[in-house]
């Protein structure tokens, strides 16, 4: 019972836990910085960049403004970094060891968890008692109803096909055993429909509305400093790291158990990444109207295309 | 319920100093008030203390991007007052400053509107091609801006003539890209839906509101100083008065640009024909009156007055830049929009604060007013009781 | 000198405050960004608000209005933070100097904090990215 114990903490303590997703992450946002560099005909920030901002975050001066609920901003940050680490510690450990990884259920629970980020820039935002904060936080609020509804049809999808599986190790043996989901119609459909959640969930432009820079100044982190805003850095880092894995994982065929197809896991990831990139630095940011009635509109549609498509079985 | 959002003073929106105050109900502006007066540097009073040779630094001044034609119009109220003839070249020299300084304000602007949509690449890509206009500008007057190239009578420094096959060919590879930046613009779907019919600029509002440059040229009045009431050397070559009727924010951005293909066609046209000459008919006195110039800046129409009485130095100076006038109309544009669109139309006068905060009433009790962040939001909060108390809640 | 030290040299987020400029030096602060300068080689970010920044960028001669902003700014900046005075009106009110409109300048109204001057009408961005980086070095010199 406490090998268990101990294995579990390991786990979401170092690998794949809070340790390894957040060098990983961090890098992965060196990579986002570099290629939006080159992009833009510039050098780019050296490779330890993203390690020395959250360093020197970590060292400076906390700032908690008067009139705002204390427990709230300072706990705000924490709630999302716990929230990403756990769904890194869950998803990583069903991809390493494949069926015995995960319980039943975990997918469902991994949807909670992937929103903890979002939840915490709500609550951060809300609880800093400034006007440009209020309206961050609660343009996040719209984005996240706007998204989760086509992500959560799409995440039917596997389900459907899979006969009912509800568990990542499940889903990844069925992958395993039968190809991946998104060499099916259906699963090409949901990966289509699934990008620009994805990309709303990494709160990137186009869907970066909570944090417009040029509008609202950072909005509902506008009042963080030094270390709690190195934690939302962190998990913002995490997430580029968490949810484009757990897309990879639960439609795309996962990494399996050979060096070679963990290679090609890996290289879906970057790729998927990538493309998240580019997007983002060839679109500017739409408005939230726009935003959350693309997200009802266009994509639910999509998704509930790709849900019926695995429902008649193709 | 409404609550008042700050823009500004310090915000990443404005390179200068600005409070915008958005009275919004959700995410919708109801009213906007503005309050100027940051950047007052009480340039008209300093002015009166230069003599007429020193003043065009100080008028350069008022303004940064605005650096060549705020001395333009000041030396050409100076040379209505006191009849002053300029010789040809100087002319041709004058306009080619100006039109190098509208190129690299108008690509600045592109920029900056880019970089407030949260559309970075455009921010780095006009920036990018901003630069070689700095090139130029260093080269021929000797500074990056503020070129010190205006003089009343004439001009300051000669422009060489050899390094104008240079001028030329970046000039062509300029075309080019802006060519570029036009398609780039008017194909994008997504910039389609960001800025078309936002901000309506009626015709009618904007001759109440007596706006001046892009802002009204987008608004379907083609009223242009360098045209309607020449100066430099404007009447001497070919151009055109860009002007379309979409009245938005869409059609302020691609009347900037088309804008600045004609200032490439100007700068062509103007080092083709300039001939070798006199450059300063040598001005001693100033002699008692008053004279007004007008110069067209990149944001519209400055008009400067000076009034001697035979002294070394003026005893009135006044100055108007053009985002004086367009500033208002924020008021017409954003009420009714959301406060996303309520930036970019901000932006989308191309406000200039310097320029315009040379002469506003100060009152030192003001200075006293002025809130932070807490105050604000403290304000904002009571603000919204009252209202709440108004509406019987 | 610490790893904190070490890293806020690696990473100083920048915050523009313009308080009564021509612009010409805030249009500078901002090429700095763009491609042929690009400031992000030394980690450095403009940042939108002041509770984000290493730095503060200050333009300008100081009118009266604007002084008391840039006050509280500074106080509301999360420590450590540098100053510095870009361009010759932060560092000397340079032509405006003797205007009705200015206080203080810079150094006399937050005594202690400027760290560096880059002088110039407008400084070049050449200027400016020395500046911050002899700036820095003044940390690592403590």
């Amino acid at each position: 019972m406490t090998a268990n114990f101990f294995i579990a903490l390991l786990r979401f303590l170092i690998f794949p836990g809070l340790l390894f997703t957040a060098v990983v992450g961090l890098v992965m946002s060196w990579l986002d910085r570099k290629v939006t560099a080159r992009v833009q005909w510039r050098v780019g920030p050296p490779f330890l960049q993203p390690f020395y901002d959250i360093v020197k975050l970590l060292g400076k001066e906390v700032i908690v403004p008067a009139g705002g609920s204390r427990m709230a901003f300072l706990g705000a940050p924490l709630v999302g970094l716990a929230g990403a680490t756990l769904a890194a510690t869950l998803i990583g450990t069903a991809a390493i060891y494949g069926g015995g990884g995960g319980f039943r259920g975990d997918i469902i629970i991994l949807l909670y968890l992937l929103v903890l980020p979002s939840l915490a820039v709500i609550l951060g935002g809300a609880a800093s008692k400034n006007p440009l904060a209020s309206v961050g936080a609660s343009r996040e609020m719209k984005l996240l109803m706007g998204y989760e509804l086509p992500f959560i049809l799409v995440m039917l999808v596997p389900i459907i096909q899979s006969g009912g599986m509800l568990s990542l190790g499940n889903l990844l043996s069925f992958q395993a055993q039968h190809g991946s989901f998104a060499a099916s119609l259906s699963g090409v459909v949901a990966l289509v429909a699934v990008l620009p959640c994805l990309q709303a969930k990494l709160a990137l432009v186009p869907f970066d509305q909570a944090e417009a820079e040029t509008e609202i100044m950072g909005g509902a982190l506008i009042e963080y400093s030094g270390a709690p805003l190195a934690v939302f850095k962190l998990t913002k880092a995490m997430m580029l790291f968490t949810a484009p894995m757990f897309l990879v994982v639960v439609l795309w065929g996962g990494f399996g158990q050979t060096l070679g197809s963990a290679l090609l896991g890996i290289g879906k990831y970057v790729a998927l990444l990538v493309l998240v990139i580019l997007l983002r630095n060839t679109n500017p940011r739409v408005k939230i109207k726009h935003a959350v009635r693309f997200f009802w509109g266009p994509v639910t549609a999509l998704a509930l295309i790709a849900v019926l498509l695995a429902l008649v079985g193709v | 319920m409404t609550t008042i959002v700050p823009i500004g003073p310090f915000h990443p929106l404005l390179e200068e100093p600005e409070l915008f105050r958005l009275h919004v109900d959700g995410e919708t502006v109801v009213d906007i008030e503005v309050e100027i007066g940051w950047n007052h540097r009480g340039i008209e009073k300093i002015c009166e203390t230069k003599t007429f040779d020193q003043v065009p630094f100080v008028v350069e001044r008022i303004c940064g991007i605005c650096s060549a034609c705020h001395p333009t119009a000041y030396v050409q109220a100076v040379e209505d007052l006191a009849d002053i003839e300029v010789p040809e070249r100087a002319l041709y020299i004058r306009s080619v400053i100006t039109e190098l300084e509208r190129l690299h304000s108008h690509l600045l602007w592109l920029g900056l509107a880019g970089h407030f949509l949260g559309y970075n690449t455009v921010f780095m890509w006009a920036w990018k091609y901003r630069e070689p206009v700095l090139d130029i500008c260093e080269e021929l007057t000797g500074n990056r801006n503020n070129y010190a190239m205006l003089k009343v009578g004439g001009v300051r420094r000669d422009l060489d003539e050899s390094l104008f096959p240079s001028v030329l060919e970046r000039m062509d590879d300029l075309d080019k890209h802006l060519n570029m930046l036009v398609g780039a613009v008017t194909d994008d779907p997504v910039l389609h839906a960001r800025l078309k019919g936002v901000g309506i600029l009626t015709p009618e509002a904007a001759r109440a509101y007596g706006a001046l440059g892009p802002t009204v040229r987008a608004s379907g009045i083609p009223i242009d100083v360098r045209r309607d009431h020449p100066y430099a050397a404007y009447d001497l070559v070919d151009w055109d008065v860009i002007s379309v009727d979409s009245c938005d924010v869409y059609g302020r951005a691609v009347v900037r640009l088309l804008e600045c293909l004609e200032s490439v066609k100007i700068i062509r046209r103007c080092l083709d024909q300039m001939r070798p000459g006199e450059i300063d008919s040598g001005v001693k006195e100033i002699p008692p009156g008053e004279g007004i110039g007008h110069a067209e800046a990149p944001r519209g129409e400055t008009f400067h007055y000076v009034r001697s009485d035979g002294t070394n130095r003026p005893i009135r100076h006044k100055a108007r830049a053009p985002t004086y006038m367009n500033l208002p109309t924020c008021r017409a544009t954003t009420v009714g929009e959301s406060i996303t669109d309520a930036t970019i139309i901000l932006a989308s006068v191309d406000p200039c604060y310097s320029c315009t905060e040379r002469m506003g009433v100060y009152d030192a009790s003001t200075g006293q007013k002025a809130l932070d962040g807490k105050q604000l939001i403290k304000l904002s909060q009571e603000k919204t009781r009252q209202l709440r108390e108004e509406m019987g809640e | 000198m610490g790893l904190k030290l070490k890293a806020l040299t690696k990473s100083p987020w920048v915050f523009h405050v313009s308080a009564g400029s021509c612009n010409n030096c805030d249009i500078e602060i901002l090429d700095c960004l763009c491609p042929r300068f690009d400031i992000e080689r030394f980690g450095a970010l403009l940042v939108g608000s002041v509770r984000h920044a290493d730095a503060l960028l200050v333009t300008g001669a100081m009118n009266r209005k604007s002084a008391m902003r840039v006050k509280k700014l500074y106080d509301q900046a999360p420590k450590p933070c540098l100053v510095l005075a870009i361009g010759t009106c932060a560092c000397d009110q340079g032509i405006f100097r003797g205007s009705y409109a200015l206080t203080t300048p810079l150094d006399e109204l937050l005594p202690g904090a400027v760290t560096a001057y880059v002088p110039g009408c407008p400084p070049k961005p050449e200027a400016i990215i020395s500046g911050l980086v002899k700036a820095l070095q003044t940390l690592q010199d403590k």
